[in-house]
């Protein structure tokens, strides 16, 4: 045995794990070497004190905080299998016929509810005009200065709510897809700007956010969200991925089913 | 850890009983949450870091196949969300985390105050060397000799050959007796 292949085995002697024969001729090599010999008493005692390092326990939060995560995720997934599997075309005819007129009175009522409050209260379009305003401030404020994910990520989610097809909105959106640090708020943008993929700025830059994004996750998103833009740029922004020989497996498959699905779709 | 029983339940989860990762986060969360913690030295950047490492789970369970290590696929998706974040963490550990840390050293050694303190004292120089070891050498001494994996599951989360795992986990070693002194050095000075 050289001295090179007994160091080799050295972790496995201080860990314990050699086999008897293994063992038997390390040390027979150790007392023909003084030198790989000492080498290994002391980095053996290094590898031993590492074992006295303190190992503190992650807080009950963290547990918390998953099983909240994965409950939601749960009842996503429940309430999508309920209406695959009860489609309102399903219904009876005397059902659908009753819910379509019911809806018909509702719609008008609302309607005639509404633009009589219009005309008739000045106070109430001023109002509701500053909590427009106000919730178009907070979004961007969430979006743009919080130092905590999880306000980022309460960011996307109003932007949605509070301000559709606002510019400023959308671009703080697309910023936020291609600069926070935070995976799940990229990806949570991502789905947002979803809602608005006609719009000529998400379809200028999502290709590029593509090419920037480094998480797979992000990555399928984005796949999937260029694959319904229908688009050159996009097209060629997935043809990149799909030869990328530096992208994760699932990614770069994903891109080629992306590109395959979307010459289907052309012929 | 049963293998089998991962095997099992990571099966049961892809199908789409996702409800059984919880007990899949049970098994697995404090040993991951060891991991980040030996690579960050920081509590709560761990925590986050477990999370997301489930969450990827979650998101790629259709890609795990049957007769696959779960331990190593679950490290491998670890190494990338912590590459995924390294680039971008900016600050460094804080006075407090260092404080934090020293005070775990402090209570996790027996003995009288003076014999404490000094065990103390040599456990924290061995975890200053350890941060000092280029990252990818920590992580290599974290995976070998704190999560105590197989070298052949070490193999697969890195993608090389055992051999090559042997020969860097010596050498890591050695570089971190290196610092050690250095540090040890330093201190007598």
């Amino acid at each position: 045995m050289t001295c090179d292949q007994a160091k080799e085995r050295f972790p496995e002697l201080w860990a314990g794990t050699l086999s008897p024969k293994e063992r038997a001729e390390l040390e027979m090599h150790a007392a023909e070497c003084p030198a790989c010999e000492m080498e290994s008493a002391h980095l053996g005692s290094l590898w031993n004190e590492m074992g006295r390092l303190p190992e503190p326990k992650p807080s009950a939060e963290m547990k918390h905080r998953f099983l909240a995560t994965l409950a939601a995720y749960e009842m996503g997934i429940a309430s999508e299998r309920k209406k695959a599997k009860a489609p309102w075309w399903q219904f009876g005819p005397a059902l659908q016929f009753g819910l379509a007129a019911a809806m018909l009175v509702v719609g008008l009522g609302l309607g005639w509810v509404l633009t009589s409050a219009r005309q008739a209260s000045p106070e109430v379009a001023q109002l509701r005009g500053e909590l427009q305003n106000m919730r178009h401030l907070m979004t961007l404020s969430l979006l743009q200065q919080q130092q905590s994910s999880s306000d980022r990520l309460r960011g996307v989610t109003y932007s949605v709510r509070a301000a559709p097809e606002d510019s400023e909105v959308l671009s703080a959106l697309v910023y936020t897809l291609q600069h926070d640090q935070t995976v799940n708020v990229r990806l949570a943008a991502a789905d947002a700007l979803r809602n608005f993929r006609e719009n000529p700025l998400v379809r200028r830059t999502l290709p590029s956010a593509l090419a920037l994004e480094k998480s797979p996750l992000v990555q399928v998103a984005l796949i999937d969200l260029l694959r319904d833009m229908r688009s050159t740029e996009s097209d060629a922004a997935l043809r990149r991925v799909s030869e990328d020989p530096e992208a994760v497996d699932v990614v770069r498959a994903r891109a080629k089913q992306a590109l395959e699905m979307r010459k289907g779709v052309i012929e | 850890m049963n293998a089998a029983a991962d095997h099992q339940l990571m099966e049961r989860v892809r199908d789409g009983d996702v409800g059984q990762l919880s007990e899949l986060f049970e098994r697995h969360s404090r040993r991951l949450f060891l991991y980040f913690y030996r690579l960050t030295g920081e509590r709560g950047a761990s925590e986050d870091l477990v999370q997301e490492v489930f969450l990827r789970i979650l998101k790629y369970r259709h890609t795990w196949q049957s007769g696959q290590d779960f331990v190593a696929w679950m490290y491998r998706i670890a190494r990338n969300t912590w590459n995924d974040t390294v680039s971008k963490r900016t600050a460094d550990r804080s006075l407090d985390d260092e404080a934090d840390r020293f005070g775990e050293t402090i209570a996790s050694v027996e003995g009288g105050p003076v014999e404490a303190l000094m065990k103390a004292e040599k456990i924290d120089l061995l975890r200053r060397a350890l941060d000092k070891l280029p990252a990818d050498r920590r992580e290599l001494l974290v995976l070998a000799r704190f999560q105590e994996l197989k070298y052949e599951q070490i193999a697969a989360i890195l993608g090389c050959e055992v051999g090559t795992v042997k020969v860097r986990v010596f050498r890591a070693v050695r570089d971190l007796g290196r610092m050690y002194g250095e540090l040890a050095g330093e201190r007598v000075l």
